[in-house]
């Protein structure tokens, strides 16, 4: 752990999950801040900046929202949140007043790893991000706008490649059908979910070697939808 | 005297008061058309007098007159029966006495006519007499029939009313009936107090004709008879206000309420017998009233057995589900704190393991727990939305595919498949309880299917294994809560509330779901979903 290594601010008040997190995180060399409350975690945002911020919406003195809105007042810092099971509408909310990612309780250090390293990576990336994108047998060249698997032309209608394109922007990360809805569409309110799932099952069918067990579009059931990045850094 | 009437205006409490005479003399009919009948009826028996003269001596002719004379009193009343004398005896004479066709009668010089002879006159009183008393007997027996007639259909009317009542199912159906009948019955207005809620504030629950009120007088009165359980009336202890009548609805333990009846204009008190007709319906009111109360109980009590047992079985389920995978947990946990160090890496490894699966499996429980309270609670809020079955089962799929080893799954979705109106959720919990049931029941190697059709305006989604399948015993109680096959291997057995979950996940989307066994061997289980309206990308 050196003085660069990314500071990761947690904002949990249950010392058991606490005692997790930091442990986890110290000993892949993350320097881990902590807050029990939503105030302190909003000063430290301000004097520490950290590079991720993981909030657990079930604290119960804090509007995990309300922390969500203020942090994203003044930073862009990414924000990866602690959900229980079957709150789809939180998940939804949250990502929708900025939140990043979120890992649904009871979860397992690797899920929670692969959301957190893919938010940094996101982070940590020039704004002009990389312009080609690779995951397993696909390629995406943003550029170009060019889309190949296993060295193949794969041929995607213009709504298509919108939606495959800010899934690979913002691969690894759960995108909201709304997200998706707005990008693609420019107006994500008057649209109905249900043309993004036939766009979706379209793509499936074009990159996917088993569009009916999906390897790089994933389904976040109840959310929306999440590019699977194949290799881990 | 009132009277207990259908309109027909015979009185109930009849003429023994009124004396025998009375009963002569009340009019029957007074019309001219019935002294018309029975001067025709004379005339009649006239004619026949023709016919007998010719056969039989003169002075019996007269008694040919004595049916229409009988028959006058008898159908119409005394006075025509009289009438019908004083026009039988002169007519005998004229044209039967000698000499005929004349009235002056030649053996006596005192006598002006015939009519006069005492012979005939005698006759006439014999006449009369039995016109008085033909009329009289007449009277009577059309009295008792009329009042038997009345019984007759008052009886009808009280049986009526109790089968009626034993068809009730709710009180204030009761409590109408009630007042409809007594309406019926006495023409009278009614109404049906109970006391509304724990205190005795009474309140009018139903009432013939609707919305009738009671000024303060009579609420007293009504208070002091459901208070005191006596009947309130005239002569009693307090006034019974602007109603002839306040009787209680008592049951054998209890007064369960008070039945007013208000006075009418036009009719004196009600009778000794009214009374009783009065206390009939209300004794079968008060009878039927409770059994509905005890029907209500009764059922009240089954319904708590029932959540009593489920109950029961819940916490055993949960403390025994629960306790079995925190046991491995802590065990295997502890054990690693205290001799960590001795054992080799792949036995910690193994145990490590083994903690982590025994808290996915919790996990897992408690999920189901948490489905089927929501479920019960009704505080499920279907999202229903148009999905696609392929992107359902890939989520389904992603979900479970850690916990099958060394099964396979096979999926035939086919790409035209239409849209299903479910809430994406909801269904890939089904999904996953069904994957989960699957592997449960199946060894390893066995293959789990997952295909799709559509049918009609539905779309048929199957999850089948070829394991041992469901012993056909079972196959109706399959999908109730806390049922689980018997396990004849070893295997670990499931919560009981998977399958109970599918089914109030599905029904409350509108689908429905039935398992079945497959003809290979193995069990299916298929789900049927509203079909969406096609949607197509432009």
């Amino acid at each position: 752990m050196t003085a660069n290594s990314p500071a990761v601010l947690i904002v949990e008040d249950d010392p058991a999950i606490q005692r997790l997190l930091r442990n986890t995180l110290k000993v892949q060399d993350y320097r881990v801040i902590e807050a029990g409350t939503g105030a302190a975690a909003l000063r430290l945002v301000q004097s520490s900046q950290p590079d991720l911020i993981i909030l657990d919406l079930g604290l119960p003195d804090v509007d995990g929202m309300s922390v969500i809105r203020d942090v994203r007042e003044g930073s862009t810092v990414p924000i990866v949140v602690l959900t229980s099971r079957d709150d789809e509408r939180s998940k939804v909310t949250a990502l929708d007043m900025g939140a990043d990612d979120y890992v649904t309780k009871p979860f397992g250090v690797d899920e929670l790893m692969a959301r957190v390293r893919t938010a940094l990576r996101h982070r940590l990336a020039a704004l002009g991000s990389r312009p080609i994108f690779r995951t397993g047998a696909l390629e995406v060249d943003l550029v170009r706008r060019l889309v190949t698997l296993a060295g193949d032309e794969v041929r995607l209608s213009r709504k298509e490649y919108e939606i495959l394109q800010q899934l690979v922007i913002h691969a690894g990360k759960v995108l909201t059908h709304r997200h998706l809805l707005r990008e693609a569409w420019g107006n994500g309110e008057d649209i109905d979910v249900q043309y993004l799932r036939v766009y979706v099952r379209q793509i499936r069918q074009k990159i996917e070697k088993d569009p009916g067990r999906p390897q790089y579009v994933l389904t976040e059931p109840g959310v929306g939808y999440r590019l699977q990045v194949l290799e881990e850094d | 005297m009132a009277d207990i009437s259908d309109g027909s205006g015979v009185q109930l409490n009849t003429a023994a008061a009124n004396g025998p005479f009375a009963s002569v003399l009340k009019a029957g009919r007074a019309d001219a058309g019935s002294y018309l009948a029975a001067t025709f009826a004379v005339i009649l028996a006239f004619a026949a007098g023709l016919v007998v003269d010719a056969i039989v001596h003169a002075p019996s002719v007269l008694l040919v007159f004595l049916p229409a004379v009988l028959y006058s009193a008898m159908r119409f009343g005394f006075w025509q029966g009289l009438w019908a004398s004083f026009l039988s005896v002169p007519i005998f004479c004229y044209f039967f006495g000698e000499p005929r066709f004349s009235f002056a009668d030649p053996r006596h010089s005192l006598q002006f006519f015939k009519v006069t002879d005492p012979a005939n006159i005698w006759a006439l009183f014999v006449f009369v007499i039995a016109a008085a008393v033909t009329s009289t007997l007449a009277n009577r027996l059309r009295e008792k029939t009329e009042v038997a007639e009345l019984q007759a259909r008052l009886t009808r009317r009280l049986s009526g009313f109790s089968s009626r009542l034993s068809g009730t199912v709710t009180a204030d159906d009761l409590f109408a009936q009630l007042v409809l009948q007594i309406r019926q019955i006495f023409g009278l207005e009614a109404a049906v107090l109970t006391p509304a809620g724990a205190g005795a504030e009474l309140a009018i629950k139903a009432s013939c004709p609707d919305g009738m009120t009671l000024k303060p007088a009579d609420w007293t009165a009504a208070t002091w008879c459901l208070t005191h359980g006596t009947w309130v009336g005239p002569g009693s202890e307090v006034s019974p206000g602007t109603l002839a009548l306040l009787t209680p609805l008592r049951s054998a333990t209890q007064v369960l309420g008070v039945v007013a009846v208000r006075r009418s204009a036009g009719r004196g008190p009600l009778s000794g017998d009214e009374i009783q007709v009065l206390e009939t319906l209300c004794t079968q009111s008060a009878m039927t009233l409770e059994r509905l109360n005890l029907t209500a109980k009764m059922q009240q009590a089954q319904v708590w057995s029932e959540t009593e047992r489920l109950r029961s079985a819940l916490l055993t389920s949960i403390s025994h589900d629960l306790k079995t995978p925190l046991a491995s947990i802590l065990g295997t946990v502890s054990s690693l704190r205290r001799f960590g160090e001795r054992y080799d890496l792949r036995t910690r490894d193994e145990m490590l393991l083994t903690a982590e699966e025994e808290a996915e499996r919790l996990n897992r429980f408690i999920s189901n727990v948490l489905d089927m309270t929501r479920l019960d609670a009704g505080a499920l809020r279907p999202k229903i939305e148009p999905a696609d079955i392929g992107d359902l089962v890939g989520a389904a799929i992603k979900r479970t595919e850690k916990q099958l080893s060394g099964r396979e799954f096979v999926t035939g979705i086919p790409d035209e498949l239409p849209m299903v109106s479910i809430d994406f959720v909801l269904m890939e919990h089904v999904l996953v309880n069904l994957i989960e049931n699957a592997i449960k029941y199946t060894p390893d190697g066995a293959k789990i299917l997952i295909v799709a059709h559509s049918a009609g305006g539905s779309v048929i989604l199957d999850v089948e294994d070829d394991g041992r399948g469901i012993p056909p015993e079972d196959l109706p109680r399959v999908f109730d809560r806390f049922y689980r096959a018997r396990n004849a291997d070893r295997q670990r057995a499931g919560t009981g509330l998977g399958l109970a979950i599918c089914k109030g996940f599905v029904e409350a989307m509108g689908g429905s779901i039935r398992a079945a066994n497959r003809d290979g061997g193995g069990a299916r289980f298929s789900i049927s979903l509203p079909a969406s309206l096609h949607v197509t990308a432009t």
